[in-house]
């Protein structure tokens, strides 16, 4: 299914010159046979999807490229023990979606610390942070962010369950079985989730519908 | 594959988020990875020790805190005791415990329970400048016939005002006079713990203490005496 994953969007981003012709698997063996241009073109191939995906999950974009960077440092160490019967897609994602949660635990953990009174945490303040964007701003274009901005704090407001299936399908174009793939669950359930968030956006979003 | 109808229903809300800008990651992003993986380690993010070594730090101020505060809480205010107690003369002192030996040695048998077996003196030069003061101390209960002595050394606090040694001395019927840094026995009042242990006029009290037994000096010799309660 996605065991090539070199859709054309993926590709869009790369700055180095893609290697199409290589499946995502072949070039995980090269990796793993000390080929390191081979692990750069992995990383060009997902660099943008993961921390796209990552900036949605948490709304947060210097959260994600920090995220994004530790996810792929975890692909390297353990590529040893990748098992190809997985798309590596999926395998990726996984990592992703384990790290973003973890980092929401440890900002929940912050925020009942800050409750205190003692400690404040620095980070607070950068959850709002939009990537820059050196365009000049057009009318539309304020109203597109403007949007943007909403659509955004509208997501990060799900619970998680519905949160990953959502952005996987919907932002990512995951297909519904790698989602169920991704978060470990049966494919009824995943459809019925992401079917459940949509009718939660729904409510919230009507006036861009 | 999908249910028509809820696609169909809730596509619109998939279009508005397939057309979300997408953000991309950071120019310098393959080589911060390559950097971290030169590193060696994985950093590991959300481990437990930051947050349990803030809560040992706030629960440690708390303890203390606490503890200080239970303190100064609980201490008795020293002012007022000393300022009742200074003007009450020493003879109504002796008085007040007098009346009320008869009655503990009736009712407790002879070798009862003592709480403090040494009373330590000091020398008398030192104790001169502190008597004042010692004689704030609540009457020691003496007992003279049944034989026990509950003395207080008044060290628990270090306010309360110590004993001093002449007292200490005469609670077991022994009147001294200061020699040197030592006390000489200038009289063993009858019917006394010291009468009945063998004391006599003229031994000199050695080793600065007084308990069970008492080291003097007589005659040139260092004898060992007990205390017959």
């Amino acid at each position: 299914m996605a065991l090539d994953g070199t859709n054309g969007r993926q590709a869009e981003g790369t700055q180095r010159v893609p290697e199409p012709n290589r499946t995502d698997h072949e070039l995980i063996e090269a990796t793993r046979s000390g080929d390191e241009a081979a692990f750069g073109e992995i990383m060009a191939r997902y660099r943008n999807p993961i921390t796209n995906y990552l900036y949605r999950f948490l709304n947060d974009y210097e959260e994600a490229v920090d995220l994004a960077q530790e996810t792929f440092v975890r692909v390297y160490f353990a590529i040893d023990r990748y098992h190809t019967q997985f798309a590596f897609s999926t395998y990726i994602y996984r990592i992703a979606t384990n790290l973003a949660i973890s980092e929401i635990r440890r900002r929940k953990r912050r925020r009942l610390l800050s409750l205190t009174g003692l400690f404040q945490s620095e980070d607070d303040k950068s959850i709002e942070f939009q990537p820059p964007d050196e365009r000049k701003l057009a009318d539309a274009e304020m109203i597109d962010d403007e949007r943007d901005r909403t659509i955004a704090t509208a997501i990060a407001a799900l619970p998680e369950k519905y949160r990953i299936p959502i952005i996987l399908r919907d932002i990512e174009g995951r297909s519904y079985d790698e989602v169920a793939e991704i978060m470990g669950l049966g494919l009824g359930t995943t459809k019925s989730r992401i079917s459940r968030a949509r009718g939660l956006l729904r409510e919230k979003l009507e006036d861009y519908l | 594959m999908t249910n028509k109808e809820n696609n169909f229903e809730n596509d619109e809300v998939g279009r508005l988020l397939g057309s979300l800008k997408r953000v991309d990651a950071p120019g310098d992003f393959d080589f911060r990875v390559r950097a971290h993986i030169a590193a060696g380690q994985p950093a590991t993010k959300g481990t437990w020790l930051p947050i349990t070594a803030r809560v040992t730090a706030v629960a440690s101020i708390m303890l203390a805190a606490g503890y200080f505060g239970f303190r100064s809480f609980y201490s008795p205010p020293p002012t007022p005791q000393q300022a009742s107690s200074v003007p009450a003369p020493i003879v109504r002192q002796t008085a007040a415990v007098q009346p009320q030996t008869p009655q503990v040695a009736e009712s407790v048998p002879s070798n009862n329970a003592r709480p403090r077996d040494e009373i330590a003196l000091r020398s008398p030069n030192a104790d001169e400048k502190v008597v004042g003061s010692a004689r704030q101390s609540k009457g020691p209960k003496v007992n003279k016939k049944g034989g026990s002595f509950d003395v207080s050394l008044g060290i628990s606090s270090p306010r309360a005002p110590r004993k001093s040694a002449r007292d200490s001395l005469s609670e077991i019927g022994i009147g001294a006079n200061a020699s040197g840094s030592d006390w000489a026995v200038s009289e063993v009042k009858q019917n006394s713990a010291a009468e009945r242990s063998g004391l006599k006029v003229g031994d000199i009290i050695v080793g600065g203490k007084v308990g069970k037994t008492v080291r003097v000096r007589r005659d040139g010799k260092i004898v060992q005496i007990e205390l017959k309660p």
